[in-house]
């Protein structure tokens, strides 16, 4: 039912009305950039590559056949947008920065997107912490890996799913999460 | 699995982060020891409390944020409509297009290389000895058979080499994008 309601819209985009493609920018603009933010885990970054990749979905609309499910396409868009912006921002990402001090609180939360309740101090550094070395783990792994383990234990995507949206077949799906969980085990281990 | 034997890392990693979508058989020493149930705990926690955290920090953000953003996302696709896919930032790369070339035929780059540098010694001697006529190949042959003149034989055998590289009509062949 909602793939017959967004074929019939798409066609109202390709055929020249533009408005109509703000459906599927109010429809999906949280999901995607949920899933970008959880890649990238910088709250600007993460607005603008949702918005870039709202504006490439719109421009390749025509090349859009409805093989898969829209949403499927556009994560397959956001996970292009995510790897180029990575491989564009790279030579300013320095060493101190993904090491930084335990210790400092960093600026890279805003206030909208720190989840710290507040409830007590102690338990916001705790979370803090955790997070930051959870979050330096997944920078450390290589675009690719990082989307296939965000969509499967962050989304819970079945690996059936991951494919259809990354191209890749289950061997190299299940090899990109088992490195991955062999590289995020190297740097959370003396979490235990 | 040996039941008194502790889970390693990677075990306690694939309890939290299996690779598959089948449930994992849970090993027969988890179920009776505490410290190892605990360390897989703790990894399941720190990634339970990441993905909360993560999911609702993007979605407690207020409507404004996302009024803001569908705006944004629109008044851009308005001004773009039609407009040609942006081309990504260029890509520094270490060996530019020529040299990538090179590097993919190692062979022919080699082969290039000992091409030109027989050339320009070839032509060094040309312009430094008067004596060496026009017609390269007809001079040498000359001067094989008149050994008066041959006061340095390896200044022959270079210029047959040249004689020999420029005949060569396989070089003439080689792509100038993929030699060079």
């Amino acid at each position: 039912m909602k793939r017959e309601r967004e074929s019939e819209i798409l066609a109202r985009v390709v055929a020249g009305d533009v408005e109509a493609f703000e459906y599927f920018v109010v429809t999906y603009q949280k999901r995607i950039t949920r899933f970008i933010y959880t890649l990238l885990r910088d709250p600007t970054d993460a607005d603008g590559v949702a918005q870039d990749v709202f504006v490439k979905a719109f421009r390749a609309l025509p090349e859009f056949k409805g093989q898969s499910a829209f949403e499927t396409w556009l994560t397959r868009i956001a996970i292009n947008a995510v790897r180029d912006h990575i491989r564009r921002r790279r030579p300013v990402v320095s060493f101190s920065e993904l090491h930084a001090d335990e210790d400092d609180d960093g600026p890279d939360l805003p206030a909208a997107f720190d989840p710290a309740d507040g409830t007590s101090p102690e338990r916001d550094l705790l979370s803090k912490g955790i997070r930051r070395r959870i979050a330096e783990a997944l920078v450390a792994l290589s675009p690719r890996q990082r989307a296939v383990f965000v969509m499967k234990h962050y989304e819970e995507k079945s690996i059936a799913e991951i494919g259809e949206a990354t191209g890749l077949d289950e061997g190299t799906i299940k090899s990109h999460l088992f490195r991955a969980a062999r590289k995020l085990r190297e740097r959370l281990e003396d979490l235990r | 699995m040996n039941a008194t034997r502790h889970l390693g890392s990677d075990e306690i990693v694939e309890r939290v982060f299996p690779a598959d979508d089948r449930p994992i058989a849970v090993p027969g020493h988890l179920a009776t020891c505490a410290e190892c149930q605990e360390r897989v705990a703790n990894l399941r926690e720190a990634w339970l409390l990441d993905r909360g955290a993560v999911s609702g920090a993007v979605d407690d953000l207020p409507s404004e944020f996302w009024e803001a953003q569908a705006a944004a996302t629109m008044a851009t696709v308005r001004s773009g409509a039609g407009a040609p896919e942006e081309t990504p930032g260029a890509e520094v790369r270490v060996f530019p297009a020529r040299a990538r070339g090179i590097l993919r035929h190692p062979v022919l780059a080699l082969s290039s290389l000992a091409a030109a540098l027989l050339l320009v010694g070839g032509l060094s001697l040309m312009r430094s000895g008067r004596a060496v006529p026009a017609v390269r190949t007809a001079a040498v042959k000359s001067m094989e058979k008149t050994p008066a003149l041959v006061n340095d034989a390896s200044d022959d055998e270079l210029l047959v080499s040249i004689d020999r590289v420029l005949e060569d009509s396989s070089l003439a062949g080689f792509p100038m994008e993929e030699t060079l």
